[in-house]
């Protein structure tokens, strides 16, 4: 590849905006994730000190699904954008 | 001079004879039955709601290492109305991109994305705030403080990724007392107590509780109750 070839395909890179944007998006949402599931970690090691009957349950319930969901997203953006 | 003396004392510094004060019925400690205040004693066990932050003999809360004989008396969170700033907050997000979408639209016509990558975007933003909202949440829920008959057990949960858990045994407390200013603690009623104690650890401050009379009067008869004792 040529010089010119090379400076061609960061041009094209910097205006493909739909690539930049998932690109970007994808970073976001993995680091949510991980924001997600140490949530999740947490809120299993605080029940442990601490739970209440009628809601403790229903608190680790959302956040698994919270999990899931933003691993989700994750997938729909790298796949489907 | 007998006539003098069989007369009955009178004037200003002469009392009268006091009847003799029985003292009140001292009640034998057992080691089945530990000390309850009186005024949580008769008061039925009650399930706390979700949202409730203050709940006398409160039933089905479990903690950790309960020991035998031992009896939840109260269940304290901060005042519910602390929430109030990240609601609002999570409230002004959800409702900001109404505002904020248009004016993109206008102040950088040429950022073109796809409708999918605009809903994803959409999508992960308002997944955000729930974020936001919920872990809110979480800390409000597990910031708490247990008092029993036997320990006072203090959860502070200043973030996420940090807790504080203190335990001390109603034996090594001293004194208790309340603090109760400015206009929104006075306005809500919540205020910050202090719990003095012999151990390590001098102070349990339990920061923003609701009805903290209340919670001090609690305690101050676990004092009582353990100074009969004594």
């Amino acid at each position: 590849m040529t010089f010119p070839d090379i400076l061609q395909l960061i041009i094209d890179f910097f205006t493909n905006q739909t690539l930049i944007v998932k690109i970007v998006l994808s970073i976001l949402i993995a680091l949510y994730g991980l924001f997600a599931v140490v949530l999740a970690v947490q809120i299993r090691v605080l029940a442990t000190v601490i739970s209440q009957n009628n809601i403790t349950p229903l608190l680790k319930l959302i956040a698994f699904l919270h999990v899931l969901f933003v691993f989700g997203l994750l997938v729909a953006t790298v796949f489907l954008i | 001079m007998e006539k003098q003396s069989q007369k009955k004392l009178q004037g200003e510094f002469i009392l009268e004879p006091q009847p003799e004060k029985k003292p009140p019925p001292q009640e034998t400690p057992s080691s089945s039955s530990p000390s309850i205040p009186p005024s949580l004693k008769h008061e039925p066990k009650q399930k706390p709601h979700p949202f409730s932050s203050f709940c006398r003999n409160p039933d089905g809360i479990e903690y950790q290492n309960p020991e035998p004989g031992e009896n939840l008396l109260l269940i304290i969170r901060r005042a519910f109305i602390t929430n109030f700033p990240w609601i609002t907050t999570a409230i002004f997000l959800s409702i900001l991109p109404l505002f904020i979408g248009p004016l993109l639209l206008i102040v950088f016509p040429f950022i073109q994305i796809s409708p999918l990558g605009q809903l994803l975007i959409s999508i992960f933003y308002y997944t955000v705030i729930f974020g936001y909202a919920f872990v809110s949440f979480v800390i409000w829920h597990f910031h708490s403080a247990i008092i029993t008959n036997k320990r006072i057990i203090d959860v502070d949960i200043p973030n996420i990724l940090h807790r504080d858990i203190a335990i001390t045994r109603v034996e090594s407390i001293v004194d208790v007392k309340y603090e109760q200013g400015g206009i929104f603690k006075s306005l809500f009623r919540y205020g910050d107590i202090l719990v003095q104690t012999e151990a390590i650890e001098a102070n349990f401050e339990f920061d923003k509780a609701p009805n903290p009379a209340a919670i001090t009067e609690i305690i101050g008869n676990l004092i009582v109750k353990k100074g009969q004792q004594a």
